[in-house]
């Protein structure tokens, strides 16, 4: 199990990264590109977690996958949900997605498309709604996710902030 | 290089650690030689205890702690130490770019892994160079944030057409300028001088790779403000042919790479 956030009010979640909070906290990832930041919300717990995963697929290196499951959409979306599964049943979690930006390349090898539609596919499978999304684009994007309200707020440079 | 005269611009970025140039020309060789690599990391103490840090840092670790430069460098591979050479010799890109926003050194580091994966997937001679060029192709925003010039974006411009604006030049001229000014060899200039625009490069399919390779790392590490504002160039947009999966494999060598790096600095 991940080391639990309960002291401290902001959490910062890198790439690859995974973290967990209650409603004390708020997790904040910067920089997302292509990169997609899964946030979901437990309220019959009051347990919220962000995942930050950089790419589609851990079919391309598994071994790494074992090691770092959050740098991909399957076993990082794979590992959330054990996260949050392991502080209470998993009912109706409120599941919100950013990022998946793109810098102009064909949409097979575009990793921003790629990556959302990944977390669209692991999402489904699992048959949990996405409650909104601010997806695709060409932008960057910093998320603060505050686990009390399950408002995901997001920044961009030179742009208003938006709340979904 | 470019026939004009340099921008004075390029005045105001200090110079990088002596052991820069010779660390690109013993990369540019098809076969770095270990003893020219190893003559290089000894004449700068400093670089020789960042070696010694990663070689016997858990990525590289094997066995018994090493102390010796020759033996970390044949623990690590020429190739590979001749690289993390170069990298640990190029901190200054951690330094931060306000008017950019954040620094150079993550997406540096990774384009420098990416391109020079892409050139060897596509076997194109002299892909060491693409490492270098890579590493270094972004420098010339050091001296476009040491001018003190505002970059305004503007949404309906190329961020390349934002920086003539405010400078009358772009970072990718004023790198190929910085490179020439701190003796890297001509075609490293040249490469990285058209990273931007690799149709006018001497050598186009190194340009290309390059490219190519910017433009996957912008999108994946997409910290500074003109990240995702530049144009992708119609001839690589569909990858050079390359599947999705090299591009993805290329981008975690270079995240796994980082991490090693940055540990140690």
């Amino acid at each position: 199990m991940l080391a639990t956030s309960t002291k401290v009010s902001s959490v910062v979640v890198g790439v690859g990264d995974l973290q967990v909070a209650d409603v004390r906290g708020t997790l904040v990832t910067h920089g997302l590109g292509s990169c997609v930041a899964v946030c979901v919300l437990l309220p019959s717990t009051g347990w919220g977690a962000l995942l930050h995963f950089m790419l589609p697929s851990s079919r391309i290196d598994p071994r790494r996958a074992e090691r770092q499951p959050a740098l991909f959409s399957d076993t990082g979306i794979a590992a959330l949900f054990g996260e949050l599964a392991s502080r209470g049943s998993l009912v109706q979690p409120v599941v919100k997605i950013v990022g998946g930006a793109s810098t102009g390349l064909a949409s097979g090898l575009d990793m921003g498309k790629r990556n959302v539609l990944a977390a669209r596919k692991q999402l489904w499978h699992r048959s949990f709604a996405i409650a909104a999304e601010e997806v695709e684009g060409s932008i960057s994007r910093t998320v603060h996710f505050e686990v009390a309200t399950g408002r995901v707020r997001i920044s961009t440079p030179n742009q208003p902030e938006r709340v979904l | 290089m470019t026939g004009l005269t340099p921008s004075p611009l390029i005045d105001a970025v200090a110079p990088p650690p002596v052991a820069l140039a010779s660390l690109a020309v013993v990369l540019g060789d098809e076969q770095p030689k270990a003893h020219e690599l190893e003559e290089v990391v000894r004449n700068d103490p400093g670089l020789m205890v960042r070696l010694l840090a990663v070689a016997n840092s858990a990525a590289y670790a094997r066995g018994a702690p090493i102390t010796d430069v020759r033996r970390a460098i044949v623990r690590l591979g020429v190739r590979e130490a001749c690289q993390l050479a170069l990298a640990l010799s190029s901190g200054f890109l951690a330094a931060p770019l306000a008017q950019y926003g954040g620094s150079l050194w993550r997406s540096s580091l990774y384009t420098a892994v990416v391109a020079e994966r892409l050139g060897q997937v596509l076997k194109i001679r002299r892909a060491g160079t693409l490492y270098t060029a890579g590493l270094l192709c972004d420098v010339g925003k050091l001296a476009i944030e040491a001018s003190g010039r505002e970059l305004v974006p503007d949404a309906s411009a190329s961020f390349l057409e934002v920086e003539h604006r405010a400078v009358g030049t772009d970072h990718a001229r004023l790198s190929g300028e910085l490179l020439a000014a701190w003796g890297l060899p001509d075609d490293l200039v040249d490469l990285v001088t058209h990273h931007h625009d690799p149709r006018s490069a001497r050598q186009v399919r190194l340009a290309l790779a390059l490219h190519l390779a910017d433009a996957v790392v912008r999108q994946v590490v997409a910290e500074g403000v003109d990240a995702l504002s530049h144009e992708v160039s119609p001839l690589v947009a569909r990858g050079l042919g390359l599947p999705s999966s090299v591009l993805d494999l290329a981008v975690l060598r270079a995240s796994d790479f980082f991490q090693s790096i940055d540990e140690v600095m």
